[in-house]
């Protein structure tokens, strides 16, 4: 007996010891700016604080960068007296955490990371239609969703990187377009990712498809043979599919990576923030590349829609996605009231050839090239999951 | 006839009388239910089930198509299992050996291989696999900068990485579990082989391993479901290749179409078919060979081997290894210091990112969380074990077989299993909603995960106890609550204590169980690891688990320091 309370006074002792008191992300609020109910922004938005609810929080799913997802959420908190949490997310777990707590959301809002799991809530009824007043700044119909239920705040672009020591090291030459990249020369060499599990990987094939096609389409989806044959050779040259869209950026600065397809603003990051400015080379595709959008939304349950609709017009607005750039996420804005990030601009990405992205197709059919794909390629162990 | 229904009566007459026993078993049962069973059976719902239809082949006909590729991940995850299993085993068995039996030359040496067996168990996830990146990678200290291969196109990666990587993780738990069993064999059953001319081999073929049989293969089988479970070094360092886990991972974390959740759910059931499977095999090839030491502990110290031509090999080959192991750390702290992983100037920077933006705040729920489940789980997996092994009634197989459950199951498929079931309370009653989203969830979480690695090392101390010893107890009036606190804690108070150590470790490491249930207010350190090591920045994250490896090893000495004086204060009390 004495034995055993030895043991729970100890446990006890210990418990005590360890209670540090517990505290999350909180940005919270100093007062603010507000002095009338009314809050009318610069950038041309008005908001009634009257309207928000009583506890004055607000917690978003973030799926763009931690420092960024911070920033803005500390900004909102200050701007409008409130108290905002976050919790970053993947682009799958966002799909996964919302479709798991199916309607009943621990958050309120979504911001960021690319539109492919806001299409799919949206499709499985959990995003809340609304329709911004900042939306008339979004001028390119593809940037927002056509029924409101999201908008577009940034877009990240497709091209190449590579590690400039291991290149000249093994006697390489810089790929500048697509087609370089089947050369013999750089079998074993390239590292991207995995489209079952990276949307970046997704929106590759979704390029490659719809240049390889050229216009051509094929019972409601493009002519894909061509680019089938294409990532043949590709795959042939690939050491890796990264099960994250950012692997090969992660990599290339060490030099695991020697030359990377993925997007560009996360080469930069890593060149910028990361310190490895003489490492790592950038190049966009001479012939074009294609890019994702990043949103926001309003989640179908939110314990806080009005102060959800205040965070959506601020998310939209050029004090909100200017940030971005400050805080390691250098994605162009689409915002046309917004100034690009100086930073992607210096680092070469001013003169970027983009081709004219078909997103309709690429919402529909999809699944349809990522099979394709597989089929296609999935004839080694580089390939698991489908 | 008559005799045995009597004898049945009489022993349902004696279970009964025992209120605590009944109790205890009681309560087991709903907390295996609720938290073990329930989130399973979910799975296993959603495993029969598509985003149309509520019960359908179509999840599992999918995942063994040749296009699912999860054919092929089984036996990626099969063969690294059981390399992974007997690699960790024999290492296990070998620093035991060495620990327990051989007299080694200086203090020093034993010291460093007991930090050695013990720092893979503190540090967090990825860890391992970074360092090791850092030596055998394409551009690895050891194959590029030192073997000069230039060309290596990720020749590490894949088995080589994930089984090296995992054998150094796992093997200290196969340490732990063999250490207290070599403790408690008497040592005069090998004397005696001695005496009547027996070599050292013989003696270690013939008495010690028949012994350790049973042990052995708890570890092989604890290290095989450990490593077909793990997730995080895969990722890391597996390349291309996939296993089951990151299969099950990546099918959730990918948007792979509405029906994904069900086809990640019939992965998981497979998953689990496969580890039930083995766990059967081992219990029941292995455990008939049970023998019992008879007199429970070790009577007296053991006489430890001097001789020359056994201590110098095994020494040269553990300090090897030992050195080996504490590179990686090393080259953890000071990837922790570099500026990044090509420039290693000294920069504070890292330490400074985790100070200043708040990151600290992971830290204290971290570690109230764990400190919270650890003597939980300690407590309950010494009863556990005890039942398993002393007691008998109708379900107590259920009870041992529930209780390995949560390990053959995946940390996210668990995680899942967690939200799935609990979000809108138990089948969707409102039940026990309230624990969602707060601390208590987690620390469920954390509790079932550490379980059968209590339970297993309780259960392996407990069948070296003869009966004889608690019998007597009981003869002389005690009821099962007194002799179990009496009698028998103190016997496995090693176990109790390995498994509170193994259990808070366990906690503050975890990561694919939790990941899914972490919220904005309740972030976890492995979380934030996790999140710099998914951003490429690898300083950022061993800072961290520089840190987390601190805390957990202070944690670990601090109660290791406990543990002796109550050793001490209980042989003061045998001598008087």
């Amino acid at each position: 007996m004495k034995h055993v309370s030895r043991l729970m006074m100890l446990s006890a002792a210990m418990l005590m010891a360890m209670s540090l008191t517990a505290c999350g992300n909180t940005n919270t609020d100093d007062g603010g700016d507000i002095t009338d109910t009314i809050y009318k922004d610069a950038s041309g938005y008005s908001i009634d604080t009257s309207t928000f609810e009583s506890d004055k929080k607000l917690t978003v799913y973030g799926g763009c960068e931690e420092p960024y997802l911070k920033a803005v959420t500390a900004a909102f908190a200050k701007k409008f007296g409130v108290t905002c949490n976050y919790i970053r997310l993947s682009s799958g777990e966002i799909e996964t955490k919302i479709k798991e707590e199916n309607g009943n959301p621990s958050a309120d809002v979504l911001f960021g990371g690319t539109t492919d799991p806001y299409n799919a809530l949206k499709t499985a009824n959990l995003l809340e239609k609304y329709e911004a007043q900042r939306a008339s700044h979004i001028k390119e119909s593809y940037f927002k969703d056509s029924d409101h239920y999201w908008h577009g705040i940034y877009k990240g672009i497709l091209g190449f990187m590579y590690n400039k020591k291991r290149v000249s090291e093994l006697n390489l030459d810089v790929p500048q377009d697509w087609d370089d990249l089947i050369k013999d020369e750089y079998k074993g060499k390239i590292t991207w990712s995995n489209p079952s599990t990276a949307g970046t990987a997704k929106l590759v094939i979704n390029t490659v498809v719809q240049m390889k096609a050229a216009g051509k389409k094929v019972g409601g989806k493009y002519d894909d043979t061509a680019a089938m044959e294409y990532f043949k050779k590709l795959d042939a040259n690939t050491v890796e599919y990264t099960k994250s869209g950012s692997g090969a950026s992660k990599q290339v600065g060490k030099g695991e990576c020697v030359i990377g397809i993925g997007f560009l603003h996360d080469a930069i990051y890593q060149m910028v923030d990361q310190g490895y400015d003489q490492e790592i080379g950038i190049v966009s595709p001479s012939s074009g590349t294609a890019f994702e959008v990043g949103a926001t939304a309003i989640l179908k349950g939110a314990k806080h829609p009005n102060i959800a609709k205040a965070f959506e017009e601020f998310a939209l607005s050029p004090e909100c996605v200017e940030m971005g750039a400050n805080n390691g996420s250098y994605q162009f804005l689409v915002l046309d009231d917004a100034k690009q990030p100086q930073v992607a601009i210096n680092a070469g990405l001013s003169t970027i050839k983009t081709i004219d992205y078909d997103f309709d197709d690429a919402k529909t059919n999809t699944t349809n090239y990522v099979q394709d794909f597989l089929k296609n390629v999935n004839q080694d162990d580089r390939f698991k999951t489908a | 006839m008559a005799s045995s229904v009597q004898a049945k009566s009489l022993d349902r007459k004696k279970f009964f009388s025992d209120p605590f026993m009944v109790f205890v078993i009681f309560f087991l049962i709903i907390f295996f239910t609720l938290f073990i069973v329930y989130p399973l059976v979910i799975l296993l719902k959603d495993g029969f089930a598509s985003s149309t239809e509520s019960f359908t082949f179509s999840s599992f006909a999918y995942v063994f198509s040749a296009y699912s590729g999860f054919l092929k991940a089984m036996e990626n995850s099969i063969i690294i299992g059981l390399a992974v299993g007997v690699g960790a085993a024999i290492l296990g068995l070998l620093f035991a050996y060495v620990d327990v039996y051989v007299k080694l030359k200086t203090k020093f040496l034993r010291i460093l291989f007991k930090i050695v067996s013990f720092l893979p168990v503190v540090s967090p996830p990825f860890v391992i696999s970074i360092s090791l990146i850092l030596l055998f990678g394409d551009t690895g200290f050891i194959t590029h900068d030192l073997l000069h291969i230039i060309d290596a196109q990720h020749a590490f990666y894949g088995f080589p990485g994930i089984i090296m990587v995992e054998i150094v993780t796992f093997f200290p738990v196969a340490y732990l579990m063999l250490k207290g069993l070599l403790k408690n064999i008497d040592p005069s059953l090998e004397e005696a082989a001695r005496d009547m001319g027996a070599g050292r081999w013989k003696v270690f073929t013939t008495v010690t391993l028949p012994l350790m049989l049973p042990g052995i293969g708890n570890a092989f089988l604890v290290t095989f479901v450990e490593s077909v479970a793990d997730f995080a070094n895969p990722m890391i360092i597996g390349g291309s290749l996939e296993t089951m886990s990151t299969c099950i991972y990546n099918q959730i974390m990918g948007s792979n179409g509405p029906d994904a959740q069900y086809q990640a759910a019939a992965m998981s059931c497979i998953l689990l078919l496969i580890s039930m499977s083995i766990f059967i095999v081992q219990k029941y090839a292995l455990e008939r060979k049970t023998v019992s030491t008879l007199s429970g502990k070790a009577t007296r110290q053991r006489m430890l081997i001097t001789d020359k031509s056994v201590t110098i090999p095994l020494t040269i080959i553990c300090l090897l290894i030992s050195i080996f192991v504490i590179s990686l750390y090393v080259l953890v702290i000071c990837c922790s210091f570099w500026k990044n992983l090509v420039n290693y100037s000294f920069t504070w920077k890292h330490y400074e990112t985790i100070f200043k933006d708040g990151g600290m705040s992971a830290f204290g729920p971290t570690l109230t969380m764990s400190a919270i489940a650890a003597p939980i789980t300690a407590i309950m997996s010494m009863i556990i074990a005890y039942i398993i092994v002393k007691k008998k009634f109708h379900g107590k197989g259920a009870i041992e077989f529930v209780s390995m459950l949560a390990m053959a199951v995946p940390g996210t498929i668990l995680g899942v299993g967690f939200i799935r079931g609990y979000v809108q309370g138990v089948f969707h009653t409102g039940f026990l909603q309230q624990i969602y989203n707060t601390m208590w969830i987690i620390i469920i979480v954390f509790i079932v995960r550490s379980l059968p690695v209590g339970v297993r090392s309780g259960v392996s101390a407990l069948r070296q106890i003869d009966k004889s010893i608690e019998e007597s107890a009981y003869d002389l009036g005690g009821n099962s609550f007194h002799v179990f606190g009496t009698v028998t804690l103190p016997l496995i108070s090693d176990s109790f204590f390995s498994s509170l150590v193994t259990s808070f470790v366990r906690s503050i490491t975890a990561i694919s169980a939790v990941i899914m249930l972490v919220t904005p207010e309740l972030q976890l350190v492995t979380c934030q690891i996790n999140e710099f090591a998914g951003k490429g920045d690898y300083c950022t994250a061993t800072a961290y688990a520089t840190m987390l490896i601190i805390i957990a090893s202070l944690a670990v000495g601090i109660m290791n320091l406990v543990m002796k004086l109550i050793g001490r204060g209980t042989k003061l009390k045998e001598e008087a």
